[in-house]
């Protein structure tokens, strides 16, 4: 991975080469003679009901054993453990002064026997160290400390923290999150089963004033914890969140704690773990709120980095793609990752691409029409659904009627671009969302 | 126009726009982004614009620059005396 300077020609070379050939391929399609259109129309036919076809099953899969999971949990109910182990947990922070006050006061609120709470200020310029110092020593349920350490990103602050920490079960989690009081509770009971290594909590949308963060609120629900939920049932969750995951020492320890070489260091990790045959569940009732972004500029920074950062590391453990046996839990799970991040955004992009193309130049918009309608109440339902799952806000719910058009098209838009950006390895940076003090 | 024509036109000019403005955000963000600043490969310690006061180098300095004075007065009123 590179982190040097930026190079704008190359990015824009990926967006001008790929609209190009997308307006090529459209002109050629208006000049070539009727029987060639035929052809044409009927390809691009087979191609969507291929593309509908991918979509329901993903969709129906996921639906199917994320109501599995829900069902286990609340038909044999939650694992119960004999003594609840001390935790660590650690908060990175790098110039989150803002914030930094909000997520170690819910620290304190945390319904734990016990547990210690460290701090890493990873060189901050504001005046994150001097608020963190300000919590110092401070005794209640847990005890504060805090260390700091020159920049050197989130990986290697995550990394110091661990080596300073003492407990046997580490909690990781985000500067601009906070917790709720019994989130360490509800997560620490899946290490009763020694084969967990890591535990993924369940995030929220905090700042919902707006349609953009509604929309991502909507999307935690229904297109991040509805999959992790499914994935937890096959206890092969492939990404164990940043804002909240609780992880054994020893695995973190095993696989030589966070690598510095991807910019989505959360899911590497998780991936490593699960490679060395540790296994990683979801905790639905292990509540972290975070900040979501609340505008489209910072959206496309926050998914830009996302998804270099997934294929950063895909791209590490290729190999796993070709073996899904002995532990076909983790190489469906991986292979959905690389679906999820490297096929489903072009796809989907070209595919509602040629919905709007094949109806305005073939005159198949009454038949396009009714597939946007259905997707559009399928839409609704599994956002009922999994919404109804976590008890939350039916309000969310009509957002699913600009959910797929708008939304997902936008996001995926921006993933098929970083997707290309990545295949041809242009530099990158880490890049940094601006926090908002009212959140 | 009937129901189904202007479904097919808010379908077809949702995805269209959609799309434009993705791009549009896509290359705004690339934009700014090379427009940030970037860590400089130099030495950060490195002088660029001021010289940076050293009160113990500047004492010494200004101890022989001193000396060098009364140096010079002395070597003035000596001549001083001679003429």
């Amino acid at each position: 991975m590179s982190k040097g300077r930026h190079s704008i020609w190359s990015s824009l070379g990926v967006v001008f080469v790929t609209v190009g050939v997308t307006i090529g391929f459209i002109v050629v399609a208006l000049l070539i003679g009727p029987d060639i259109q035929r052809v044409v129309v009927r390809m691009v036919v087979v191609s969507l009901v291929i593309f509908l076809f991918i979509l329901f099953l993903r969709y129906f899969a996921l639906l199917w054993f994320s109501y599995l999971g829900h069902a286990e949990r609340n038909v044999l109910g939650v694992r119960e453990i004999k003594e609840l182990p001390p935790i660590s947990i650690l908060v990175p922070a790098y110039n989150e002064g803002i914030v930094l006050e909000r997520a170690l006061t819910s620290l304190m609120q945390l319904e734990y026997p016990e547990y210690e709470v460290l701090v890493v200020d990873d060189g901050s310029t504001d005046n994150t160290l001097e608020i963190a110092t300000q919590w110092e020593g401070q005794r209640g349920p847990g005890h504060f400390r805090v260390i700091t350490k020159p920049n050197g990103g989130k990986a290697t602050a995550l990394n110091a923290g661990i080596e300073h920490s003492h407990h046997p079960l580490i909690l990781c989690m985000d500067a601009d999150s906070y917790l709720e009081p019994r989130a360490l509770l509800n997560a620490a009971r899946h290490f009763s089963d020694p084969s967990v290594g890591a535990v993924a909590g369940n995030v929220k949308v905090e700042n919902r004033g707006r349609i953009l963060t509604r929309l991502q609120a909507l999307e935690y629900i229904e297109g991040l914890n509805m999959p992790r939920r499914a994935q937890g049932f096959i206890s092969a969750v492939n990404i164990v969140p940043g804002p909240v995951g609780l992880f054994r020492r020893e695995a973190l320890e095993e696989v030589g704690g966070y690598d510095t070489d991807t910019f989505a260091e959360d899911a590497d990790l998780t991936l490593k773990i699960m490679e060395v045959g540790w296994r990683a569940e979801y905790e639905d009732q292990a509540i972290a709120w975070t900040e979501a972004p609340e505008s489209w500029r910072d959206l496309t920074q926050q998914r830009y980095r996302w998804t270099r950062g997934i294929l950063q590391a895909i791209r590490k453990r290729k190999g796993i793609y070709l073996r899904p046996f002995p532990d076909f839990p983790l190489w469906i799970s991986t292979v959905q990752l690389g679906f999820e991040s490297l096929v489903w955004p072009v796809m989907n992009v070209f595919a509602h691409l040629f919905f709007a193309i094949v109806a305005v130049l073939f005159g198949a918009g009454e038949l396009i029409v009714y597939w946007m309608i259905l997707l559009t109440l399928l839409d609704l339902v599994a956002a009922l659904v999994t919404v109804s799952m976590e008890e939350e806000s039916l309000a969310l719910v009509p957002m699913a009627l600009i959910y797929r058009f708008v939304f997902i098209l936008f996001l995926d838009v921006v993933k098929m671009f970083a997707t290309m950006e990545e295949l041809f390895r242009l530099d990158m940076g880490w890049g940094k969302l601006d926090r908002l003090e009212n959140t | 126009m009937n129901i189904v024509d202007l479904l097919i036109a808010v379908v077809v000019v949702t995805i269209l726009v959609t799309i434009i403005l993705a791009v549009v955000t896509y290359v705004a963000y690339k934009l700014r982004l090379s427009r940030e600043p970037t860590p400089r490969d130099e030495d950060p310690n490195a002088l660029r614009y001021f010289v940076s006061y050293d009160p113990a180098a500047s004492a010494s300095e200004a101890d022989s620059t001193l000396g060098r004075l009364d140096r010079d007065v002395a070597e003035l009123e000596g001549h001083a005396a001679e003429a």
